[in-house]
């Protein structure tokens, strides 16, 4: 059977392949005539190219989502987050220096260390900058994914977060520094819980969801999920738009504190997403004792979030990293309060140019999604996109390796920090502590007001000239 | 083998056609299924992945995931900030007169107040691309050819001074590398330019480690290395332990050389008036520099997309440091980086360049129709590499007889524009005859604006 099918593919390869050299010109040559004739005689509305200017109008993007609401009736469940990209962290670029200041030598080592909530009892401690943000297994990543980044974090010893999702001992055991989110349901709030986070964050909001209130309805729940959050079946789960009782500055300071308390003095922080109001937040949530402040970036992922909220609602992660930087300077927050940024940062050089504009540490999720998939990719592709491997709710869940995310999140991890201490030692900066909004500069005005930072198209101003070093 | 290849291409052109034919009698059904929720809800996926994370950030960011370490780019960032079409130049008709028959000058003397300036009949020199660690022999013997031809010069960028190439081409650059070897007096002598490399916008000024892999015997044995051992570059220069140190360095390659042009060559960013200072007060008789868009064997893409200044900026402000502290005429600024065409040589040549370089598109035009021998599995590059598979099948007299056409073509081009600004020299060129589209640029060129 198979040699006959061979030899029937096989001839009619052959017979395709005469047919075609024998009328290859003369065919391409009728049916491209045919198609400009088309093209170019059909009235406008029955023309081709009107589906071309409709695409172009409205978007590629905008159609499938319309066809998409047209089908369910529903509010939009789009994964990733917006994918508007707002910040334009190309038009800043960093200084390196040759004669004018010394770059560092190899044999000077370079410190990529960072400590969140330096005023704590017991601070945390991470060997690079970057640290896997809030996805909270069974809303988004599946059981084998928050255990594949929570090992691979500590390969290169950095932190990893938990999310609204419940607590998973797996994921204690496998990471020496775990982020344990106080969410905004009413789950994972028991003391024995709290007690074993290395770091806690009260989590406020999104920057791709703003507070709205978030709905997983117990279809969408897996059985192995429900266990984990000890539901009976047919319950939903639901995050309120509001920490229950905590809505004003008091309240919240009561909150922390009791936090703190209760874990013998982790940092102790709260997470929301850009607003236009940061100032007046920053207010409320610096007034009420945090150790550290998270921003997530209007271009921050989501798992499954209706499009409005990610597209037209917040500030995107430059201007709110900006602004929030230029706040902690202006009281003095500096080496009191940690700020952490997150939000559509892919590579490092985003990462180190947050640092620079004021930053104390990135999140990163989408991507590091992506990378614990890495080539594990071929058994989704090229029906589905990777996410289907890492997902809760993806099909091919169950067979993501742990031990190859681990180790693949890691060498991400490694290969940026290596990046990122080469940089430094082309700046002359031994430490990212030294890298300021002085080794950076600016392609256009506009992002030179924004960021506070000099305009590098034309020679510095001799009165600032003298404060570069 | 090539009527194999038709074959082969149309059978695949008419399984196509059957597909189309197939296509078109269930295009309503495919449509449809198209349509179906969860088809559009795969289709929205993968256009929202490779939105908002474009493609090439998504392969990088496996490679790292793949690597652990840094990883390294070739030819630098993909990036425009700057377009070189945003300035024109401005023909005269009557109100000067436009000239005809007359001889272009395209002479250029680098490092002038040196005791043996560099002549070269052409303001194009070719990029230092390491011998050893990068180009393999051949492509350096066809890049000497064609300098020899049109009157440039030949560089071996952070490799070793080939004393046989004599036999290729009459004129040399060396580049002292911040490592240890080219530091010999007797190789001085033979060169006719010192270049002291500071870094390059690619790689700013990070350490480089060249892996041991990547360095050929013959280069590691001409600098008394072990073979298959890294090589490091430092990010310091090893004589720079002090200013005072490097200024006595410059002296020293000056005198030892019999007077040789000295230079320093660097990555332009935007310290660049302050670097300038300190170059021209060590004693540098020629600048050296590239913008953000300059090439590259390969570099961690965080320096090709983060670092330094595009070249537009970067030159004007060199420019103008250079006429304010009365340096023209004394000091030679030769600029690269992402150069391409001989519209974009002549506007940085009238912005204030003496001379530009050129990288990747000279390896790209010697490759020319040698790319034969690579495509389609292999990047054309793969044949002037050393160290490559094609390598040996690189014919370097065909190489260098396209570089040097690629070269006299733009020469040509040059001169016919040259001649309609009614100009004769290539080094008359000024900013008043360049024109911006654009106000920024006017402002940035300190040129008039079109409105």
């Amino acid at each position: 059977m198979f040699w006959q099918m061979l030899l029937a593919f096989g001839l009619s390869f052959l017979v395709t392949a005469f047919l075609a050299l024998l009328f290859a010109r003369p065919g391409i040559n009728l049916i491209v005539d045919r198609f400009v004739k088309r093209l170019l005689q059909d009235p406008y509305p029955e023309n081709l190219a009107e589906m071309y200017n409709v695409f172009k109008k409205v978007g590629v993007q905008n159609v499938v989502e319309a066809d998409l609401r047209a089908n369910d009736g529903e509010p939009l469940k789009r994964p990733f987050g917006s994918p508007i990209h707002f910040s334009d962290w190309d038009q800043l670029l960093f200084n390196p220096v040759y004669l004018s200041r010394r770059p560092i030598e190899e044999s000077v080592s370079i410190d990529t260390s960072v400590t969140i909530g330096p005023l704590a009892k017991r601070p945390l401690e991470i060997d690079l900058p970057i640290m896997i943000g809030g996805m909270a297994y069974g809303f988004g990543p599946s059981l084998r994914a928050k255990l594949a980044l929570a090992k691979g974090v500590d390969l290169v010893n950095t932190a990893t977060n938990t999310g609204v999702g419940p607590f998973l001992p797996e994921e204690r055991k496998y990471t020496k520094r775990l982020i344990i989110q106080y969410n905004r349901g009413n789950w994972g709030k028991e003391e024995e819980v709290l007690r074993q986070a290395d770091m806690i964050e009260v989590q406020l909001g999104y920057g791709a969801l703003g507070p709205a209130p978030v709905v997983l309805d117990a279809e969408d729940i897996s059985e192995e999920f429900r266990e984990y959050m000890k539901l009976r079946p047919g319950t939903e789960l639901k995050l309120d738009s509001t920490l229950d009782g905590i809505t004003t500055k008091r309240a919240l300071t009561g909150l922390v504190d009791y936090l703190k308390k209760v874990t013998n003095g982790v940092p102790v922080g709260v997470k929301i997403g850009a607003t236009h109001y940061l100032e007046k937040e920053l207010d409320i949530l610096v007034g009420a004792g945090v150790d550290f402040v998270t921003i997530d970036g209007a271009e921050g992922g989501i798992n499954f979030g209706p499009a409005i909220l990610a597209d037209d609602c917040g500030l995107p992660t430059l201007p709110a990293l900006c602004r929030a930087a230029a706040y902690f300077q202006k009281n003095r927050l500096d080496k009191k309060v940690s700020l952490i940024i997150s939000g559509g940062l892919f590579n490092p050089g985003q990462f180190l140019k947050a640092i620079a504009l004021g930053a104390d540490a990135v999140y990163i999720g989408t991507i590091a999604m992506l990378v614990i998939a890495h080539l594990q990719v071929s058994k989704t592709i090229p029906w589905e996109p990777p996410t289907e491997l890492v997902y809760e709710r993806g099909k091919f869940k169950d067979e993501l390796d742990i031990e190859k995310g681990a180790l693949n999140i890691a060498n991400y991890l490694k290969s940026c920090k290596e990046e990122m201490v080469l940089a430094l030692r082309s700046m002359g900066r031994t430490s990212l502590a030294e890298l300021t909004l002085k080794d950076l500069c600016a392609l256009t005005p506009d992002i030179s007001s924004m960021t506070r930072t000099e305009l590098g198209l034309y020679a510095p101003m001799l009165a600032s000239e003298g404060t570069n070093d | 083998m090539t009527d194999l290849l038709l074959v082969f291409l149309s059978s695949l052109l008419g399984l196509l056609i059957a597909g189309v034919v197939v296509g078109f009698f269930f295009l309503k059904k495919i449509t449809k299924e198209i349509c179906m929720a969860k088809n559009l809800k795969r289709i929205s996926n993968w256009l929202l992945m490779f939105t908002k994370l474009d493609w090439r950030n998504y392969i990088e960011t496996m490679l790292r995931a793949e690597e652990g370490k840094s990883i390294a780019r070739p030819f630098g960032t993909p990036i425009r900030h700057f377009s070189w079409n945003k300035i024109q130049f401005n023909p005269v008709y009557l109100s000067k007169t436009p000239l005809d028959d007359v001889e272009v000058n395209t002479e250029i003397v680098l490092g002038p107040r040196a005791k043996q300036p560099l002549k070269l009949e052409i303001p194009i020199l070719l990029a230092g691309m390491a011998y050893g660690s990068a180009l393999s022999l051949r492509s350096h013997q066809a890049l000497g050819g064609a300098a020899k031809q049109v009157g440039s010069v030949l560089n071996f960028g952070n490799g070793v001074f080939l004393p046989e190439m004599r036999r290729e081409t009459d004129k040399f650059v060396l580049q002292i590398p911040r490592a240890y070897w080219s530091r010999e007096p007797e190789i001085w002598q033979q060169v006719d330019l010192i270049e002291i490399g500071l870094g390059h916008s690619a790689w700013a000024s990070a350490p480089i480690r060249i892996d041991g892999y990547r360095v050929s015997p013959d280069f590691a044995d001409r600098i008394k290395a072990i073979p298959g051992l890294d090589l490091e570059i430092h990010s310091n220069l090893p004589e720079n332990t002090s200013f005072k140190e490097l200024k006595q360095f410059v002296q020293d390659i000056k005198a030892a050389s019999g007077g040789k042009p000295v230079g320093f060559k660097f990555g332009c960013s935007h310290y660049i008036e302050r670097e300038l200072e300190k170059m021209i007060e060590a004693g540098a008789d020629v600048i050296f520099f590239d913008g953000n868009e300059g090439g590259t064997h390969g570099s961690p893409p965080l320096f090709q997309d983060h670092f330094g200044l595009p070249l537009l900026p970067g030159l004007c402000r060199a420019a103008k440091f250079m006429r304010d502290n009365q340096l023209c005429g004394k000091v030679s600024l030769v600029v690269g980086g992402g150069l391409s065409t001989p519209g974009d040589f002549l506007k940085c040549l009238a912005l204030g360049a003496d001379a530009v370089i050129v990288g990747t598109i000279a390896v790209l035009s010697m490759v020319s129709s040698q790319v034969t021998k690579t495509l389609p599995w292999e990047p054309p590059t793969e044949i002037v590499y050393h160290g490559a598979q094609k390598e040996d099948s690189f014919d370097y007299q065909l190489g260098g007889q396209h570089l040097s056409n690629y070269l006299e073509s733009c020469l040509c081009e040059m001169k016919e524009l040259t001649k309609i600004l009614g100009k004769t020299r290539l080094t008359d060129l000024n900013k008043n005859d360049l024109v911006a589209l654009d106000p920024i640029y006017a402002q940035i060129a300190e040129i008039e604006c079109i409105y």
